[in-house]
């Protein structure tokens, strides 16, 4: 599922408290968990499966800084992607990890900053609910604000579609290897 | 104790105004230097695989990241000057760039749109980025993206080379000038580091920046000065 479905909450809102009552908000919780909130922020969003993939393991361990300085090249090497290797120094500890590794934790980090302003809004848009449980546009504001601070994936590159052919008498490399061969002539 | 203000004449104000746009106006708002880009190459280089070859060429637009220790040691940079972590044009991978309010995941690349100036640390609080996506396809789909890349007809985009020392073999990159993805300049200076710019790749990317920030459309400047004459009279 691409996108939280919505919509279709929209449509069973209605249907389900009948008019004038009161909103079934447990009904509402459910439906919203269900639906929108656990798809959507939990979920659909790559940050669940970033953190399956962050899940760093712990990796080799150095129990002196000589250690690491005579084990050379090959000890940074043995930190393998999804590993923290641990080096004890006098100075204190210090973890080791990939870079890939890294840049995803900065990832998650700065999602997990911009997710704490959008959790506190959701929750005001749920008291605004408790408060106020028969307001239909209470409900929508808090539906959009869950699609809204729910929907995060990756921008992934698209070949262009109005691109002019190359003039057929044109030479163009194709192959990244020749490319390579080919400038280191010149 | 100093006098207060008093307003010139309104026919004052607009002779200094109408002075101030004509100083600007050949410099704000001009094309010229991606023009120049594209005339260079193409005049030089007939034929597409010849712009690759000479781009190729190692250092000529990329190299390896420029480092603040390195620049000094040399004498490049003075003490007194800044310290800098990123530069203007730096080719970089992190995961903590939005665009469009969306998280960008998978190892993506950007280059570094601010002047190098603004990404002092503590400076700024955001910086802007561009994505670079690699040149990527099949058969005359794949000579006509090089093709138009190596032209420097289209402002959209801007080649880059291959990157030195790279691990996996490329035809190169495209710097794309739609669409600036923001970052928080703290997770900016954590990002990878992936090549930097040489003098000459600093101007290109510089031309490009510029066109894309301002530029003047044919009949842009003729439109605001009737409305403005029209507006005044």
């Amino acid at each position: 599922m691409g996108c939280p479905n919505w919509k279709w909450l929209l449509v069973e809102k209605r249907r389900q408290p009948a008019v004038g009552k009161p909103l079934d908000v447990p009904w509402l919780y459910a439906k919203l968990r269900q639906e929108v909130l656990m798809p959507s922020i939990l979920s659909e969003t790559p940050i669940e499966s970033e953190i399956r993939e962050a899940q760093l393991r712990p990796g080799p361990v150095w129990t002196s800084f000589e250690q690491f300085r005579v084990a050379g090249p090959g000890g940074p090497e043995s930190v393998v992607g999804g590993q923290v290797g641990t080096l004890q120094t006098k100075a204190g500890v210090f973890r080791l990890l990939r870079d890939e590794d890294f840049q995803a934790l900065v990832g998650l980090a700065s999602e997990a900053r911009r997710l704490q302003g959008g959790l506190s809004t959701i929750v005001h848009a749920v008291n605004v609910i408790r408060d106020h449980p028969s307001s239909p546009s209470a409900v929508e504001l808090l539906l959009h604000l869950a699609s809204v601070y729910g929907a995060a994936n990756a921008s992934l590159p698209t070949q262009s579609s109005d691109l002019a052919p190359a003039v057929e008498d044109d030479e163009v490399i194709v192959d990244a290897a020749e490319l390579k061969r080919r400038a280191r002539k010149g | 104790m100093s006098s207060a203000a008093t307003p010139d004449s309104p026919d004052a104000y607009q002779e200094f105004f109408a002075r101030l746009e004509q100083q600007l106006a050949a410099l704000s708002h001009t094309d010229e230097a991606a023009l120049a880009i594209e005339t260079a190459v193409t005049q030089r280089f007939k034929k597409t695989a010849q712009r690759q070859l000479a781009f190729a060429q190692p250092n000529t637009t990329c190299v390896e990241p420029i480092f603040y220790s390195d620049a000094f040691a040399s004498g490049a940079i003075q003490a007194d000057e800044d310290q800098f972590t990123l530069l203007q044009g730096d080719i970089v991978s992190t995961e903590a760039a939005y665009l469009m309010g969306q998280r960008v995941i998978g190892n993506p690349m950007f280059a570094v749109l601010n002047s190098t100036c603004d990404l002092v640390p503590g400076r700024r609080k955001y910086s802007s980025l561009l994505r670079v996506f690699p040149v990527a396809g099949d058969g005359d789909t794949l000579k006509s993206t090089l093709h138009n890349l190596l032209s420097f007809r289209s402002r959209r985009d801007l080649y880059l080379p291959p990157l030195p020392n790279e691990d996996v073999s490329t035809l190169g990159y495209a710097i794309r000038f739609d669409g600036v993805a923001q970052i928080r300049l703290e997770d900016l200076l954590l990002a990878k580091r992936l090549c930097s710019l040489s003098l000459v790749g600093w101007r290109i990317f510089g031309s490009f920046a510029r066109f894309l920030i301002s530029r003047a459309g044919d009949g842009e400047a003729g439109l605001r000065a009737k409305l403005s004459s029209q507006s005044s009279s």
